[in-house]
């Protein structure tokens, strides 16, 4: 079996410069949102960057490199895996062979279960970790992608799909 | 659907103007709850109170106005539009929603409540030395980002920062919606 026609010539490269912007934009957040446990010296000037964005609070954040992030472990979740997911779009193309209306869905629905989530905890019905928080915000951020990967990687047969050469 | 571009493509400022009106209007409003919440609470250290629940939604306000000014110019005028010119008035959005905020929440505490930021910088420091889960290290690395009131200096930078950021965001967003609302898809 041969794959390499699956990445030569069938996935079309579209919206360049706006993908090399947002993938600049997005490396300096994630950049950001790690804090000052990613030079291990500085004044946490990173903190004042999400103050507005991010409760930050200390419980609810992880560390990196003994430095609280600047940023809580659902908001790192979106950043980060907005990002890597960003990098990665090329192969969600290889599967993006739904209506743009099935992904709005599905991103409404990451977004819900998140209000949920928060909504769930802070009234005592569960209790949520630093793990479960990162990885819902994660999924905003995968959802983000699916919805606007055909807009940046499309494939020669118009709808997503792909084959396997023998 | 109306066929624009044999036309003069139609500007997005009123749909940018009222967004970001929008946007700013709720982020100050439900800041300013927020902080009025937080003061008529005991600080006990608890690290997650209604207040805080507030101030979250403040960051999904603040995220969202890319995604209504995309939609109101594409539905006023019935077009479509790429990626990149949501973009753009995702992020024009961001930073006159930011302006306005600041002017709404400059207005709030140096003329309406002038009390109220001081009031929330003695909160928050009460807060966080009586949280037993922080050590001494902690408090004073969250206290030095907080913000003095009355300092130009902090509003500068708070007002830089927010334009930066909001700014980042609302592109985000403003490509969002422009997928959403106005792609030929």
């Amino acid at each position: 079996m041969n794959f390499t026609h699956l990445f030569s010539g069938n996935v079309n490269f579209h919206n360049k410069a706006l993908y090399g912007l947002i993938t600049l934009l997005g490396s300096i957040v994630v950049v950001i949102a790690l804090g000052p446990g990613l030079t291990g010296t500085g004044d946490g000037w990173q903190y004042h960057a999400f103050h507005m964005l991010c409760h930050q609070l200390p419980d609810r954040s992880f560390f990196y490199n003994d430095h609280q992030m600047a940023v809580c472990a659902r908001c790192f979740g979106i950043y980060g895996l907005f990002l890597v997911s960003w990098l990665f779009m090329p192969l969600f193309a290889l599967f993006n062979n739904k209506k743009k209306q099935w992904y709005v869905r599905i991103l409404i629905f990451t977004i819900l279960i998140n209000v949920l989530d928060v909504v769930g905890n802070y009234f005592h019905v569960w209790t949520n970790t630093l793990t479960s928080r990162f990885i819902l915000g994660a999924l905003i951020s995968v959802a983000i992608i699916l919805l606007l990967s055909s807009d940046f990687f499309k494939t020669n047969h118009g709808k997503g799909s792909w084959k396997i050469q023998k | 659907m109306e066929n624009t571009e044999m036309n003069e493509t139609p500007s997005y400022w009123n749909s940018v103007l009222i967004a970001s009106l929008i946007t700013a209007a709720i982020l100050t409003v439900m800041g300013t709850i927020s902080q009025y919440m937080t003061i008529s609470s005991e600080p006990t250290g608890s690290s997650f109170g209604a207040a805080q629940l507030v101030g979250i939604l403040v960051c999904l306000i603040g995220a969202i106005g890319g995604i209504l000014a995309t939609r109101h110019y594409a539905k006023q005028f019935d077009i479509t539009f790429t990626l990149g010119k949501g973009a753009v008035i995702g992020l024009l959005t961001g930073l006159i929603a930011v302006i306005f905020s600041t002017i709404l929440g400059l207005l709030w505490n140096y003329v309406i409540d002038p009390g109220l930021a001081q009031a929330v910088y003695d909160w928050q420091i009460a807060n966080l030395e009586a949280n037993p889960n922080l050590t001494a290290e902690m408090v004073e690395q969250q206290i030095a980002f907080i913000p003095e009131p009355g300092s130009t200096t902090a509003m500068i930078t708070q007002f830089g920062i927010g334009l930066v950021m909001f700014g980042i965001l609302n592109l985000l967003t403003g490509l969002i919606g422009a997928k959403v609302f106005a792609s030929e898809e």
